[in-house]
């Protein structure tokens, strides 16, 4: 039988724990864990260091990663600065995370992360299933466009959501050599958005209006390529 | 109830502090400081100096040991380092290897 070992609330460990069985943690740990069986954190917990066990309850404080073979459960008060990572992931409300979150199935296969994420709401059993029909679906999209443009196309859709994925691509399909409108206020408002999130769109239309029209392509596109080399 | 456990098959590699009871079935390598009383279990090894206010030996013990009470060495187990206690003994079975000082 598995054995159970218990940290309490008044112990405080400095190093490694590793080795088979559960663990509970009161206390506090520094350093990493390692387990074959689950480990709870209750809400006194304060844990600075990696966990991997088979399945994770947190209600305490985590500085360090979560790794679970089978599940991660926060509960409403866990505090984890850290990435997750598990075949199944709960986060209940209360609970705070600063972190990557993934769930094991995402990692293997290997899909850029946020281009799936508008999918998901509709398959949330199914990850895998809803991501291999995604992705070749965006391929053939960017494809089409002309070839100039599509470096950057193809770049920018991994980040974007489906409908800012359409506006370079219908710009390089319409656009030669003078360029439209479009395709400088499509590439200006792709970037900052591979970094920052969704909300971004609502700058669009002050920014477009700032440059000059046939100057400032060839500025941003000597910037992009920079960037891509660097 | 409740105090530290460490069941077995958990090692643990570094300092163990705590304010209450400690039990030890698996095996600690480090330092193992409580006010309350420690317990290592026939399974349980500890390779570590031990500052406790009491000590009961079934398993392993390498280091010193300083309790502020008393030490057990039980049947069957083993304790190899100096002990500083005002009470210690050594049941009929037991090993022990070092010095002792009993002068609290």
């Amino acid at each position: 039988m598995a054995s159970q070992s218990i940290i309490s609330a008044s112990t405080r460990v400095r190093g490694h724990l590793s080795g088979s069985g559960s663990l509970q943690v009161d206390g506090s740990v520094e350093g990493d864990i390692q387990v074959d069986g689950d480990v709870v954190l209750s809400s006194g917990a304060r844990v600075r260091g990696n966990i991997r066990g088979a399945s994770l309850q947190i209600a305490g404080q985590v500085q360090g990663d979560l790794q679970a073979e089978d599940g991660i459960f926060l509960e409403a008060g866990a505090r984890v600065v850290g990435d997750l990572t598990g075949a199944r992931i709960g986060i209940a409300e209360g609970a705070l995370v600063r972190g990557l979150v993934q769930t094991s199935a995402e990692a293997a296969s290997g899909a850029p992360r946020l281009a799936t994420s508008a999918q998901r709401p509709v398959a949330t059993q199914r990850p895998v299933a809803a991501q291999r029909p995604a992705a070749p679906a965006a391929r053939p999209a960017a494809g089409r466009s002309a070839p100039v443009a599509r470096p950057s196309a193809t770049r920018q859709a991994d980040a974007t959501s489906p409908t800012e994925r359409m506006k370079p691509s219908a710009a390089g399909v319409s656009g030669g050599a003078p360029r439209t409108k479009a395709s400088p206020e499509a590439t200006d408002l792709a970037k900052p958005k591979a970094k920052e999130s969704v909300k971004e769109p609502v700058k669009v239309p002050a920014r477009s209006k700032r440059p000059p029209a046939p100057v400032v392509p060839v500025v941003r596109r000597g910037a992009a390529k920079k960037k891509r080399k660097a | 109830m409740a105090g530290t456990v460490i069941g077995e098959g958990l090692s643990i590699d570094g300092e163990l502090a705590s304010e209450d009871e400690v039990v030890v079935h698996g095996s600690l390598r480090g330092t193992l400081t409580t006010a309350g009383v420690v317990s290592v279990g026939t399974e349980g090894t500890v390779e570590a100096d031990v500052e406790a206010a009491s000590l009961s030996v079934a398993g392993r013990v390498t280091g010193n040991v300083n309790a502020a009470d008393r030490v057990d060495i039980q049947a069957g187990g083993r304790l190899v380092g100096d002990v500083k206690a005002a009470r210690l003994t050594i049941a009929d079975g037991a090993s022990f290897k070092g010095n002792v000082d009993m002068d609290a």
